[in-house]
Parts: C-alpha cells; sequence; structure tokens
C-alpha cells in the first residue's frame, strides 16, 4: 500500500456553531439545536453537554434543563448549515488536490505531497483560515491512517491545550503509546460497542492494545474490520481517500412528520408533496429525471411499536420533469411498500439519473412525443410561474391533499437563512 | 450558462463564435472570494458619509483583512455595528461617518470582534424598482 498522510477537519459542535457565527451574543453560552420536529437534541455547545444534555436527547427529556439555566435553543436551520458547510469545504479545497467530504462537518485531505515538518503549521493554517472565512471552529487531526486521524481529532476536542490542530506524527513512539493508553477500545473507528466487549475478553481495553494485536488473528477472531482497524492503528493505511465527482447525482426532499402517520391516505399525501417539491426543485435547475424512488419508515427513536423501513424505486420511460409523472410514479411505488398498521415518521422522494434539460433521448418504445413533451413543459412553467408569484402551493395537485396538513414539520425556532435567502439576511439596524 | 456552438438555421456556424465571450456577471466582479462572502441589509443612518444608507445591501468578505480606514462590520458585545476601523499604535477607534455618532474607542471590556471587512455597497435609486421591491421578489421562492 503506498504511504499517504491524511488530515481530518472536523468542525467542533457544527450546528451550533453555524448559528453562533450570526448571534455573536451566544458565544460561551449554554446553546442546542433540536431536529426536525423539534423533538429531539442534535447538537450541543460545550456549555450545554457540560450541563448534561447530550446528543440524541428527546426535548421533553431536557426542558427542565433547558429552563433551569436558560439555555438557548434552535430549530435546526440546514438551509444555513449546509451553505456554511459549503463554504468551509471550499476553503479547505484550496489545500490539497485530493480531498473526501465525509458529512457535513467533516472532511478528509491528503498531504502526501506537503513536506513533512509542515505539517503542523499546514494543520494550523487550514484552521486559521477555516475561522476566519466561515467563524467555524474546526479541530484538525493528522496521522498516516483516517482511523488513527480520527483518533487525533477526538483528542483534540477534549484537550484545549493542543489548541485545535494534532499531528499525530509529530509524536514520538513513546508519546503516541501513553495517548493511544489513555483512549478505550471502544473508540476506535470500526470497533462498535459489541467488539469492544468481546475484545476486552482478550485483555484489550485500549487502542493502544488493539494496536499490537496480531491482524491476523484479529482476522480470524473478529472480521476483517477489526483487523483494517489494527493496521491502520499501526499507521498502515487501509482505507483510502474516496474522491467524489462534483455533479450533482440526486434530488432528494425528504421530511420527518410532526406526528406519526397510520393513514394510507396521508402518507400518500405526504409522499405527493414531497414529490411535487422534488420536481420544483429539479425543473429550477433545468434538467430532468429518468428514475424515481422513495422510502418510507417507522421513527428510530420509537421502541413501542414495531420498527418498518422500505423503498422503491422505479424507471421513467424516458427522462421528464413533468410532475404528474412522477405523482404516478411515487405513489405506484407507495402502494407496493405500504404495510398497515405502521405509525410512520418519515418519508422521502429521491430523484436519480438527471439530465440537462435541452438533452433529448427519445424512448426505445416510441412513447415520448416532442408535442407532448411541450405541452407539458408549458403547462409546468404556467404551475411554476403562479407558485412564484404568488407563493408556494398557491397551485397545488390534487394528490397534495386539501386538508390542513399539520403533519409537516415544525421548525418553530429556526434562526434565518442568512446566506441563502434575500430577504432573511442579517439586518444592521 | 451554456456554451454550445450556435449553428443558425443557414446552417453555417456563427462568424463570432470563436469570439463569444462570456457576458459581463455582477458575481465575478464583486464576489472576490465566495467562501467568505456575505450580504448585510443596513438600516442604520451612522455611515451615511461614506455612501451607506438605510435600505442598502452592502458586500462583506471575511477573507479581507481589516485595514486602518477600512469600514468593517463587527460586534460590540454581542449587537452588531457597521463602522470604520481607525488602528493608532496600539489602539482600535470605531469612527461614523454621522456628526450624531462620536468616533470611541474600543476597550477589552467591550469584546470587539470584527466579522469581516464591506468591500462596497449597493444603493438602489429607482423609486419604481427599488432595492426592496428585489428583495422581495425573492421572498417567496429560494434562489436555485
Amino acid at each position: 500500500m503506498k504511504h499517504h498522510i491524511f488530515a481530518l477537519v472536523d468542525a467542533n459542535h457544527f450546528y451550533v456553531s453555524c448559528e453562533r457565527i450570526f448571534a455573536a451574543s451566544l458565544e460561551g453560552k449554554p446553546t442546542i439545536v433540536v431536529g426536525n420536529n423539534d423533538g429531539c437534541v442534535v447538537a450541543v455547545s460545550p456549555e450545554a453537554a457540560h450541563i448534561g444534555i447530550q446528543k440524541g436527547m428527546p426535548v421533553f427529556e431536557c426542558q427542565h434543563l433547558i429552563t433551569e439555566h436558560t439555555i438557548a435553543v434552535f430549530s435546526s436551520n440546514y438551509a444555513l448549515y449546509q451553505d456554511m458547510s459549503d463554504r468551509m469545504m471550499a476553503v479547505l479545497s484550496t489545500f490539497s488536490s485530493h480531498m473526501e467530504v465525509y458529512s457535513i462537518d467533516e472532511a478528509w485531505l491528503d498531504l502526501t505531497h506537503i513536506p513533512p515538518e509542515t505539517f503542523t503549521e499546514y494543520g494550523r493554517l487550514m484552521r486559521a483560515r477555516v475561522l476566519q472565512w466561515t467563524g467555524i471552529p474546526v479541530s484538525v487531526g493528522i496521522a498516516a491512517s483516517k482511523v488513527l486521524c480520527k483518533l487525533a481529532c477526538a483528542i483534540v476536542k477534549r484537550h484545549p491545550e493542543h489548541q485545535g490542530v494534532l499531528n499525530l506524527l509529530a509524536l514520538s513512539e513513546h508519546q503516541l503509546t501513553d495517548l493511544l493508553s489513555a483512549l478505550p477500545v471502544e473508540e476506535v473507528w470500526g470497533i462498535g460497542k459489541r467488539s469492544a466487549l468481546r475484545l476486552s475478553q482478550y485483555g484489550i481495553l485500549t487502542a493502544n492494545a488493539l494496536r499490537d494485536a496480531d491482524h491476523i488473528h484479529m482476522r480470524h477472531a473478529f472480521g476483517l474490520l477489526a483487523q483494517r482497524a489494527v493496521l491502520e492503528l499501526q499507521g498502515i493505511c487501509c482505507l483510502p481517500l474516496v474522491e467524489q465527482p462534483k455533479a450533482r447525482k440526486g434530488l432528494l426532499v425528504a421530511l420527518s412528520f410532526s406526528r406519526c402517520i397510520e393513514q394510507r391516505c396521508e402518507l400518500e399525501e405526504a409522499i405527493a408533496t414531497y414529490t411535487v417539491r422534488v420536481a420544483e426543485k429539479l425543473r429550477s435547475q433545468r434538467s430532468l429525471a429518468a428514475h424515481l424512488s422513495i422510502f418510507i419508515q417507522t421513527s428510530p427513536f420509537e421502541t413501542t411499536t414495531r420498527p418498518y423501513a422500505n423503498g422503491a424505486g422505479a424507471w421513467l420511460p424516458f427522462a421528464t420533469a413533468f410532475t404528474p409523472d412522477f405523482l404516478d410514479t411515487s405513489l405506484s411505488l407507495l402502494h407496493r411498500i405500504y404495510r398497515e398498521s405502521y405509525r410512520y415518521r418519515r418519508a422521502g422522494v429521491y430523484l436519480t439519473q438527471i439530465r440537462p434539460q435541452h438533452v433529448i433521448q427519445p424512448d426505445l418504445f416510441g412513447m415520448y412525443s416532442t408535442e407532448t413533451e411541450a405541452r407539458q413543459r408549458r403547462l409546468m412553467e404556467a404551475v411554476d410561474g403562479i407558485n412564484w408569484r404568488w407563493g408556494r402551493d398557491t397551485l397545488r395537485f390534487g394528490a397534495q391533499g386539501i386538508r390542513q396538513q399539520d403533519w409537516f414539520m415544525h421548525q418553530r425556532r429556526r434562526s434565518p437563512r442568512y446566506t441563502t435567502r434575500w430577504n432573511e439576511i442579517l439586518t444592521i439596524s | 450558462m451554456d456554451t454550445f456552438q450556435r449553428f443558425y438555421t443557414t446552417g453555417f456556424p456563427s462568424p463570432g463564435e470563436s469570439w463569444r465571450e462570456r457576458a459581463l456577471r455582477l458575481d465575478d466582479l464583486l464576489i472576490v472570494h465566495p467562501a467568505s462572502t456575505y450580504f448585510v441589509r443596513v438600516r442604520d443612518r451612522s455611515m451615511q458619509g461614506a455612501g451607506i444608507f438605510p435600505g442598502d445591501l452592502v458586500i462583506v468578505d471575511r477573507a479581507l483583512e481589516a485595514t486602518h480606514g477600512s469600514i468593517v462590520l463587527a460586534t460590540v458585545r454581542g449587537t452588531w455595528t457597521m463602522k470604520r476601523v481607525l488602528f493608532d499604535k496600539e489602539k482600535i477607534w470605531l469612527q461614523s461617518e454621522h456628526s450624531r455618532y462620536p468616533t470611541f474607542e474600543v476597550r477589552p471590556s467591550m469584546q470587539f470582534q470584527i466579522f469581516g471587512v464591506v468591500l462596497c455597497v449597493i444603493h438602489g435609486v429607482s423609486p419604481s424598482l427599488t432595492l426592496e421591491d428585489l428583495i422581495e421578489r425573492y421572498a417567496k421562492q429560494p434562489h436555485s
């Protein structure tokens, strides 16, 4: 395996940090962000964590703490977070020609072509520039493997004396051993609670102990993931950088419902609404889509009822942007996967096989007709034009439902979308 | 903007095809560092003398260094403010461009934090199509 050096750049309490950029008075104050439907905590500032609030906690469980300590609460503002993430990744992309955007707040960079003696300084530079350009504080871990990078970042976040950057390659063998001996094996990326339990029976309790293990033996006893973890801990890279293409591969509209949905007709309305939304997005970027898939699932947090999650997809006869075609498809897919007496909490509609509008590919069966296509396009343009002028959903499709959609998600305390809506930008008075 | 070869219905390519240049866009001129550029609405009068009027839009760039005399967007004790920043040896001063607002020195207790440097201001002058009208156009739909 070629020798690689990676840097993992991981934003600190990302959602909270995004909120703090535009609300400077919050700096240092306990703050949390609550997820779709304001139901559970999705981000916690260090001050709030200190009080005892944890990611994943249902809001009602910590309401008393929120009131007692006047913790600032925000509804998730994904439009803002996604844009800030894009900015952060844009800044980082200038530091390496090979980058993997891992999640909304983490990215791997390949530092192999940079002089080793400058790694730490490079990490400090990246951290400083992200902070200056976006206001987001990040932690940087530098090592010869992804698993080690992850550990380095975890250490950086807990120990402010590192000042946000930890380069494991700059440590002596002795220092590295000390650090890894202080980490429980469960914290190693790829080792879950169950594996950790079994490993403890072998006497392997720390990351360091795992590093010293025989990787072949680990393969037989625990499988490939464990073997990889051992090798990566030894600084042998098994997980290469996965660079994604920049092109937008799919469009997704997926939202959680504010309450469970059991009735098929209500689920149909939800799927229909999401279908209409995603088709609007598609047309706004002048594209067509040839494949549609949907998914429905029960709440992952509910333990009282049976879990169920399913999805289905279908090809459209030809690439289109005509909402009624999408509606036919998504609703028939729903009939395929819907099961009675489950309490659904989330659904999504996903369009892929995206093509630009002006590229026409007639289908094999000759169902495509330029006349029909032109008529449909004019119809959708009219609908979109009216909705644009008078507001979303001025004209709706029957399948979306006429009644009040009380299952649509709540976002009671969402901050303005400072960077994606002209009428919500920061205003100084 | 697609750049595709245009064939006129005569069947011959356009003589200007190889000379085609991209049309001017304001983004290209005014957004120097997209990742660090933010737009802000101004509603106060304190910088009128500098040509920033209530209702104007300013372009703020966090990547620019705040030098002596630059107009910055900053927070003072968590409250937003837009002022000209002056550096005098070890001291920092914030100056307004309006007779009613005095220049004041920044003290450590003020928790002064610069957000970014104001690059330029956009001021609408048409009475029939104001900046407000233009912003309202997007009030109901996201820009995609």
